[in-house]
């Protein structure tokens, strides 16, 4: 060493210090075990000085405990032996306190002709206390890992399981050794090659993702029963190696329960399509039936008015080719033949169009006014109220806005109203018309100073066909459809109609109407 | 010389009708039953004014006016239909179209035929 000039020389003072403060405990001692010298450290390792130590054997002192004597004595002997040892580790017992672990490194050297040992020794106990800490806590994890109520497998790439927990081996039937050493558990699992590849495209796209949801899938497990399993992977990195960290839970009873309901659902959906469609055919049959009646009084109706239009056009003109010619008798049959005529042309009109309004053909609609409505009534009823010397007024006092409304309907309804009006006043009577704004709407009214109607019938009045009193019908033409048809077109536009009477003090029907909004 | 009208018609009631009506005011009446009898009278006379009908079996009144108005040689022969039904929506276009002047309504009123027929030719 001396003889090396790149090397400082050493004093032996500054080998001393060297020696004295090096953090490891360093024991020179012969190769019985005796003590000959020692460090700071060696003395802090163990509590004692050095003035108690130097002379006595390790192997004698009470800092060895007995268990480890042997192995120290071999150690001493592989010394002499020319060879050094370790690291091996020793327990210590310091002079006061607790016991401490050292890992002991010895090496055989010559000093002044003479073979010592020298014995490097390093607290290790911290160390040994973390590593045991660390062994308990990975011992108490693998027990939760073990006793959870859930599946839990820890595997690498290759399918090698460093955990298999009691779960998962209680779902697949498997012990992990049995699906560690099967090599390709996967096909033990999955039976079905496409069920197979779809369990691999699931841990590929953990690989290419670091974690998958919940993943339903069936397995199949060692006793043969299919399971369904959620299956939750992430991938995890240990010991430089891609691992999977995979929870199962087992909802096999869940899907069974799952399928049942759905099974018993679709039954009821069944059940209610069955009747829904019961249900149907007999209401389209009853749609058939009820058009095939439409269909026929329309049919009827058509075909009715061929006759009646050659029967109408030749009464009038045997009618006025007879003025003067035939006798009174006579003349009344040939009147009596024009208005049954008429009274057949009417009836036939109004069964069209209550088969027009319940089929819900689209009305006409366009903006007019009312007014215009009422003096084209008027005027087309004049003729008849002079027959029976009846006073025709009209009571409008505004200007009123226009309603929306299918014209010919509208017109119907004026005169029908003023056709019952008509009929039912005596001769000499008053029939009134008129209107009036409320609001956004139009009331208007038709009052006559006939007979009046009892209130327990005013109800039937609107309906199909009604007929107040069969005595007054005969008499005067009957009602017939008219206020029926009345009420379908107001219906029809929205509005309304009733009527308010008096038996002997006459009766007012009134409709009511939106106007347009202006 | 009497203007002529020829009621086109396959109900004979009709015909009878309409020709007495119209005889009465002056007008020289032929009838046919259908719509072929209509279009091969046409090629033998002359007539002012068709009172045609509109639901006839062999050729419906609309096919027949069509093809009187596809004939040049019939530019001056006015039509009015008479029909069970009313002018239907949609309708009125076609008839605006085919020089239709008039779609009665049947049952008629007589006065009312003769007035439309003599505001058509006089």
């Amino acid at each position: 060493m001396a003889n090396d000039k790149n090397k400082p020389e050493y004093s032996n003072e500054w080998l001393r210090i060297l020696f004295e403060y090096a953090p490891d405990a360093y024991y020179l001692s012969d190769l019985e075990g005796n003590l000959i010298d020692g460090n700071r450290a060696a003395e802090s390792l163990i509590g004692y000085d050095k003035d108690e130590l130097i002379g006595k054997s390790f192997l004698k002192l009470d800092l060895l405990p007995p268990d480890y004597i042997p192995k120290a004595a071999a150690l001493l002997t592989r010394n002499a032996l020319g060879k050094p040892t370790g690291p091996d580790e020793f327990s210590l017992n310091p002079k006061n306190g607790a016991p401490v672990f050292v890992e002991i490194r010895t090496y055989p050297v010559n000093i002044e002709g003479r073979t010592l040992v020298l014995s490097i020794a390093r607290d290790i106990t911290k160390r040994k206390k973390d590593e045991e800490e660390l062994k308990e806590s990975a011992k108490r994890l693998l027990t939760v890992i073990e006793v959870v109520d859930e599946g839990i497998t820890f595997s690498d790439i290759e399918g090698h399981f460093e955990v298999f927990n009691s779960k998962i081996r209680e779902i697949t039937g498997y012990t992990k050794d049995e699906a560690n050493s099967h090599g390709d558990f996967l096909s033990l699992l999955y039976p079905d090659h496409e069920k197979r590849l779809q369990a691999v495209r699931g841990i590929e796209e953990v690989f290419q993702r670091g974690i998958s949801g919940d993943i339903e899938t069936a397995i199949r497990a060692k006793d043969g029963t299919q399971k369904t399993l959620l299956v939750s992977t992430s991938l995890v990195r240990y010991k430089n190696k891609d691992m999977l960290l995979s929870a199962y839970r087992d909802i096999t009873k869940r899907k069974q329960m799952e399928d049942e309901l759905r099974k018993q659902r679709e039954h009821l959906e069944e059940l209610v399509k069955e009747r829904t469609e019961e249900l149907q055919k007999a209401y389209d049959e009853l749609a058939e039936f009820d058009k095939m009646k439409d269909d026929f009084l329309a049919t009827t109706s058509h075909s009715l008015k061929t006759p009646i239009t050659s029967i109408l056009s030749l009464t009038q003109l045997l009618n006025d080719e007879l003025s003067g010619l035939a006798s009174k008798e006579q003349k009344e049959d040939l009147d009596t033949i024009l208005k049954e005529s008429l009274r057949l042309k009417k009836l036939v009109d109004d069964i069209l169009s209550m088969y027009r309004l319940e089929s819900r053909i689209r009305l006409e609609m366009r903006d007019v006014q009312l007014e215009e409505l009422i003096n084209h009534a008027l005027s087309a009823m004049k003729h008849r109220a002079d027959e029976k010397g009846i006073e025709l007024v009209k009571e409008l006092h505004e200007r009123l806005p226009e309603i929306r409304a299918s014209c010919d309907d509208m017109q119907d309804v004026l005169l029908n109203l003023l056709d019952n009006a008509l009929k039912f006043t005596p001769n000499g009577g008053k029939v009134t018309v008129g209107a009036k704004r409320e609001g956004s709407e139009i009331t208007a009214w038709v009052v006559d100073t006939g007979i009046g109607i009892p209130e327990n019938e005013q109800v039937k009045l609107f309906s199909k066909f009604s007929q107040v009193d069969s005595r007054l019908s005969r008499s005067s033409g009957g009602i017939g459809l008219g206020l029926a048809i009345c009420k379908k077109i107001l219906d029809a536009h929205g509005g309304s109609i009733w009527v308010e009477s008096r038996p002997g003090k006459g009766s007012t029907f009134y409709f009511k109407i939106k106007s347009v909004s202006q | 010389m009497a203007k002529k009208i020829m009621v086109v018609d396959d109900e004979p009631g009709i015909q009878r009708s309409v020709k007495r009506v119209l005889e009465k005011e002056g007008y020289d009446i032929v009838t046919a039953s259908s719509g072929r009898e209509c279009l091969d009278k046409l090629e033998k006379e002359h007539v002012d004014l068709i009172i045609l009908d509109i639901i006839m079996p062999d050729m419906d009144g609309g096919m027949v006016a069509k093809q009187i108005r596809e004939n040049k040689k019939y530019d001056d022969t006015k039509i009015i239909h008479l029909s069970v039904l009313k002018q239907l929506p949609g309708q009125e276009a076609i008839q605006k179209k085919q020089n239709i002047e008039y779609h009665i309504a049947k049952p008629f009123d007589n006065k009312d035929l003769i007035k439309k027929v003599k505001q058509v030719i006089g």
